[in-house]
This record gives C-alpha cells, structure tokens and sequence, in this order.
C-alpha cells in the first residue's frame, strides 16, 4: 500500500534532498524553498499538535527552518529525519517553557467536512476538549498521539525518526489513548 | 527494660504503627477503588490500523463512538496546510544572512 505521507523513507528523495542540499551549499540559496515545501506541512502539524497554537507553531517551524539553513553543512543522512528532530526539539523546549490549562487554535481556511451546524459546533466542542487533555499529557504521549493520530504516521516511521522501538512507541500512543478518554470521559462517555 | 512511653496504647492489642493504614485515617478520607474505564483492545487495534470486525467494534459502544469523533478531528487536523506568510518569512530570514 503507498502512505501518501512526505516524509516515509524514500531512497530517491533522500538523493533529491541532497542534491539540493548541494546547490544551497554551493550559494544557490534560494533552492532551500524547495526543501521548505516539501516538509512544512507534516512538521507544522506535528507543531500544532504539541503546541495547540498555530501561531507558536509557525515560530517553532520558522525558527527550525532557520536553524537548519545555518547548520544544513551538518547534515549527515536523511534531511527530512534531521529537520524533524529540530521541529521536535522545540516543540519540547516550548513545552518546558509554557504550560497552559487550555489551548485552541483558530482553522479558518481549513474546510470543515461537516454537513450541519450542529455537527460543526460538536467538533469545535471537541476541538477545544481535545486540545486541553492532549496539554494534560506528558510530552512523551503527547509526541506519540500527535504522530501517529494527526500526522497519520505508521509506527515504523514513528520509531525510525524517534530512534525509539515499534514496541515503545505501541506502548505510549495506547498509554495516550486511554489517558485521553479518561480526561475526557465525563463528557463524551 | 525499656520504660513504655505510650501509656495509651496499653489497651491496644498491637501498637498504632503496626496497625493497618486503613484502619488509622480517618472514615471519609479513605479511598475507594472505582472500577477504572479501560479503552477496548478491539478499539486498541482498530486506531492502530488494524483489520477488526464491525460488530467488534459496535460492541464497544460508547467507546467506538468516542474515538470515532475523535478520529474525524484528528483527521480534519491532518489537512492543516503551512501558512504561506511563513514559507516567506523563513525564505526572507535566510537570505538576509
């Protein structure tokens, strides 16, 4: 079956990054564009759901970004892994910094999929809710949930960009999971 | 021989400390232990990509539906697309240098 999902371990791409990695190096600054729309998406929803605020999530992906350009000589192996543990690193460290009792985030230009108002305003009450237990869970669950529920990722990949095992990962997204319906349960069970 | 410095627990058959905790705290502050809400394992490895009988999961009830809602936001939230003001935030960052 093939996962849709940019950042699978893909030999062609990993020679593709490197390549132009090489011309950025070389002075051709503006082909970074390149490697930038290729992974912002997953590594802004990654962002978001750490955060739950598009807008620390966007200087998250901005600072990372940057921070790869100024060290992108010290890539050694797949760009997509490296550049994820940069994103990832700050969403801890911004994490560390910030501790909120409740975040949401603003989707107005994202289509809503909901065919009635009243489904609409029960996702937006489950939006909120969800994004409140997911800042109750420690970030190690949290990291695991967002991975593979929001960013769609399968555990293999999860494990290979984490360096973590298939096992471990199992293990935090279940933990995730039944920490979720318990902050949750009053209201939806 | 030792001198007994609790004369008040002559009438105890064993010390305090060596009483059960239950029996020392006080009645309302002891716990309870509720039944915990586990998520099924049917609902475990639907999430998890795995191939589960339907009426696995409609015996799960409450809980399929649950995290049938929960799989729709998390799925609307995979859509979520990177600002374009930040591609050219980060492309401006960069070429100032």
């Amino acid at each position: 079956m093939s996962n849709p999902n940019p950042l699978d371990p893909q030999e062609p791409l990993v020679d593709a990054d490197q390549a132009i990695i090489d011309r950025v190096l070389a002075g051709e600054q503006g082909a970074f564009s390149i490697l930038v729309a290729r992974y912002s998406d997953p590594l802004y929803r990654h962002a978001v759901g750490m955060t739950g605020s598009p807008d620390d999530a966007a200087d998250i992906l901005q600072n990372s970004f940057i921070k790869a350009y100024q060290h992108l000589g010290e890539v050694r192996g797949r760009f997509d892994a490296w550049v994820f543990r940069i994103v990832a690193n700050g969403c801890k460290d911004w994490l560390k910094n910030i501790r909120r009792t409740h975040l949401s985030y603003e989707e107005d230009d994202q289509p809503s999929g909901y065919e009635t108002p009243e489904e609409e305003l029960d996702r937006g009450e489950l939006r909120g809710d969800l994004d409140g237990a997911l800042a109750a869970l420690p970030a190690s669950l949290r990291e695991a949930f967002v991975m593979k529920h929001v960013e769609g990722r399968s555990y293999e990949e999860m494990a290979d960009l984490l360096g973590t095992s298939v096992g471990a990962l199992k293990m935090r997204v279940h933990r995730a999971r039944e920490a979720l319906q318990k902050l949750l349960e009053d209201r939806y069970l | 021989m030792l001198d007994n410095l609790e004369p008040r627990d002559q009438g105890h058959a064993e010390p305090a400390a060596q009483r059960p905790q239950s029996e020392l705290a006080p009645l309302t502050d002891r716990e309870v232990p509720l039944a915990e809400h586990r998520t099924p394992e049917a609902i475990h490895a639907w999430l998890d990509g795995e191939s589960v009988a339907e009426e696995q999961l409609r015996a799960a009830g409450k809980d399929y539906e649950f995290w049938q809602k929960v799989q729709s936001e998390t799925q609307q939230r995979r859509r979520m697309q990177t600002p374009t003001y930040v591609t050219a935030q980060i492309m401006k960052a960069i070429t100032k240098d």
